[in-house]
């Protein structure tokens, strides 16, 4: 395996998509340093698909949602340079290509081993899209040296839940 | 191929048809809109670490928790991947209002993690709900910690203070404690943040004058007793403490009380109280300590339920049942038991003259001469003074041969040596032990090595004053009040010698009461006070410490106090 070095100071965002019931779905990204602490918030407010929406799209729909409204329009709010985002949501990850960023998909309840062999380096990871997979690996490899890459979806949901308190 | 040539170069006739118009319809077209217009997003940004150097306190503070520190003490230093999943979250207290400043709490990741990466090492590895401590006072400028005791108040608001002198949102502390807690103080500081400079205010007028005016160590510990006679110093110093922190705060419940009046003084930014004790006689008393932590923010006029909504953010009180989950239970028995027939003649005799005598005195009457008849009864409640016969001790030694038959030991506490001693002559076939003030304390441990070797001794016999503080006899499953103590905080001293962690299993606790005494009548107030206590604090579980009060004194006996008329209690 080619050693590639490592970033300097890597940021990592942590990417969800929530569900608003009657409301729709809403997003919020976590920009950490690689040792977890909180650089950037973003979140948007909860959106339903339009009726024309949800006919042209079909079963695209919620890719439509998460990537080309939620995920693409959080992303592009962040002011620190992406290394690598984490995202709990399979429909995130074609984000990777349009974005340039590499991408990690995460499965929060995991305890078992990886689900893709060709990653080893925490058990929540199910899926690697990056065109550098050893740097990106080294990226997650800091912050996992630190907490497990599920935590930060924590901490995103509670924001969110503070988010609506405050609202409310 | 002349012809030919000319048949190329003759023009085509091509015959074109017109029509002016098409006169056919467009083409209907449907648009279906799809409005993609952009999202919406709330932005919070919350350092940049290249921005953290020199920015005043806020950016400092947000450094700490937004990287790691380069100083490296050396102790015991946590993996940085806590091996306890449990993650301890800072929330953010009531009083934080803007979105921005909570979020900034609820984004960071556990406590665990922000100390393993700031490199603060501890010497012993503390306990969930100690990081929980650490949690809650961190972000609060008003606070009372008021865990049971032996649960680490100390330790918790050291490792506050260390975060936040880390963080550079304290740079001046002053600490307020009793006079004989001092060494313990500066010790514990040694202990548990040996970096933090700690200087003591003491000594004659002028060196404390200096103390105050020039001494820029971060913490100052000065006691309550120096607050009302350097008052000009204390509540008008150059720049506003950044943190007043009060041990004992139970000190200050009394609200017209000098001390409490020159403490409440103090300029400062944060008010933290520690306390085992928040309620010792009545809610007063928490008014009182709120007074100096959120002063207005409860009222005697409140009923149990709203203070308890609103002291809910300020308050943080744990037991020992509560967090310490592999302490084995505590079993409380209240055996009400009968005055043999001659203690009761006695009982009734020594009441009777007590209270007349008691009336006799008038206006001259003071808590002295209540105190008296009540020691008086409490002791006939346990021996009858003619006879020696008591239902107490019959009960102790039945149950004795069943604890001896089972190879167990108990502890029996009173509040007088001389029930010990009258106990020791009647227990002997069960090889008693004494521990009381008047063994010599050179001669002490041996009494206790020998209690916890020799399978033959089961019984320990010991006194509140000597035997309740700084004892470990885990070994223990029995513990015996043959008579109770004014203040259920000194009962629970003295269980917890048996009852702590270590211990071998179930501890059963036996309190003897004489039913229809004054025994009841004590025991009825402070159980009623429990559940005060219980109802605004939400700790249903151990006692709070909190004694009688005068009124409640006097109305043992239906008298009143000389400042006027009381209840009858009893």
């Amino acid at each position: 395996m080619n050693q590639t070095p490592a970033t300097k100071n890597p940021h990592l965002g942590f990417l969800t998509v929530f569900e608003v019931p009657s409301a729709g779905f809403g997003g919020g990204l976590l920009v950490t340093s690689c040792k977890g602490r909180p650089v950037e918030f973003h979140c948007t407010a909860p959106l339903n698909a339009n009726r024309a929406q949800e006919i042209l799209y079909g079963q695209t729909l919620r890719s439509f949602l998460f990537c080309d409204q939620i995920g693409i329009a959080l992303i592009e709010k962040a002011s620190t340079s992406l290394d690598v985002v984490v995202t709990d949501a399979a429909e995130m990850i074609e984000l990777s290509t349009s974005v340039n960023i590499p991408f990690a998909l995460v499965d929060l309840d995991a305890t078992a081993t990886a689900k893709d062999p060709s990653v080893k380096i925490d058990a929540h990871i199910t899926k690697l899209v990056s065109a550098n997979t050893d740097q990106t690996l080294q990226v997650l490899n800091q912050f996992t040296e630190t907490l497990p890459l599920n935590e930060p979806f924590e901490r995103i949901q509670q924001a969110i839940a503070e988010a609506h308190k405050v609202a409310a | 191929m002349t012809d030919w040539n000319a048949d190329l170069t003759q023009p085509i006739q091509i015959e074109t048809t017109s029509w002016e118009s098409m006169d056919s319809s467009e083409p209907q077209v449907i648009t279906l809109p799809i409005r993609v217009k952009p999202r919406r997003v709330q932005s919070y940004f919350f350092n940049c670490e290249s921005e953290q150097k020199n920015e005043g306190k806020e950016s400092a503070a947000k450094a700490f928790l937004s990287s790691g520190s380069n100083k490296t003490p050396s102790a015991i230093k946590p993996s940085k991947r806590p091996d306890n999943p449990s993650r301890t979250r800072i929330k953010p207290p009531r009083d934080i209002i803007k979105l921005s400043d909570r979020l900034f709490y609820v984004l960071q990741p556990p406590l665990e993690t922000l100390l393993a990466s700031n490199t603060i090492e501890f010497p012993f590895k503390p306990f969930d709900f100690q990081y929980s401590g650490v949690a809650f006072l961190f972000p609060r400028h008003s606070a009372i910690l008021a865990d049971e005791m032996g649960l680490g108040k100390t330790m918790q608001a050291i490792t506050s203070i260390r975060m936040l002198l880390r963080s550079g949102y304290l740079k001046n502390v002053l600490l307020i404690c009793p006079k004989p807690l001092v060494t313990n103080w500066q010790r514990e500081f040694a202990l548990w943040a040996p970096e933090v400079p700690v200087s003591v205010v003491s000594g004659s007028q002028a060196k404390r004058q200096w103390h105050w005016e020039n001494n820029h160590t971060p913490v100052k510990i000065a006691n309550y007793e120096l607050m009302v006679r350097d008052e000009q110093l204390v509540t008008q110093p150059d720049a506003p403490y950044d943190l007043v922190l009060l041990d004992e705060a139970q000190r200050i419940k009394n609200k017209s009380n000098s001390t409490s009046k020159v403490i409440r003084n103090i300029p400062r930014q944060r008010s933290w109280a520690l306390t085992g004790t928040p309620i010792e006689n009545s809610i007063e008393d928490l008014i009182g300590i709120f007074e100096f932590v959120s002063p207005g923010a409860i009222h005697n006029a409140m009923s149990a339920r709203e203070l308890r909504r609103e002291v809910k953010d300020f308050v943080l009180r744990r037991s020992k049942d509560m967090v310490l989950k592999d302490l084995p239970p505590k079993l409380i028995r209240d055996t009400e038991l009968s005055l043999t027939g001659e203690q009761y003649d006695s009982y009734q005799q020594a009441e009777k003259d007590g209270v007349l005598k008691l009336n006799d005195l008038g206006a001259e009457i003071t808590i002295k001469h209540v105190f008296e008849l009540v020691l008086r009864l409490k002791q006939i409640c346990n021996f009858d003074p003619s006879t020696g016969r008591s239902s107490k001790l019959e009960l102790l030694q039945s149950d004795m041969e069943e604890v001896a038959a089972s190879g167990r030991k108990a502890i029996v506490f009173s509040q007088w040596v001389k029930t010990l001693d009258t106990l020791d002559g009647h227990l002997k076939e069960f090889n008693p032990l004494a521990y009381h003030g008047r063994i010599p304390s050179g001669k002490r441990d041996a009494i206790l090595q020998e209690f916890k070797e020799s399978p033959d001794r089961h019984i320990l016999l010991m006194s509140y004053g000597a035997g309740s503080v700084g004892l470990n006899l885990q070994f223990c499953r029995y513990v015996y009040l043959f008579d109770r103590w004014w203040n259920p905080a000194v009962e629970d001293q003295a269980i917890n010698r048996a009852h702590r962690i270590g211990a071998a299993g179930s501890v059963t606790v036996t309190r003897m009461i004489s039913a229809g005494t004054i025994e009841q009548r004590i025991h009825d107030i402070l159980e009623s006070k429990r559940e005060l206590f219980n109802e605004i604090l939400s700790d249903n579980r151990n006692p709070a410490s909190y004694g009688l009060s005068k009124e409640e004194i006097f109305g043992l006996f239906n008298l009143k106090t000389p400042d006027g008329t009381i209840s009858k209690v009893a």
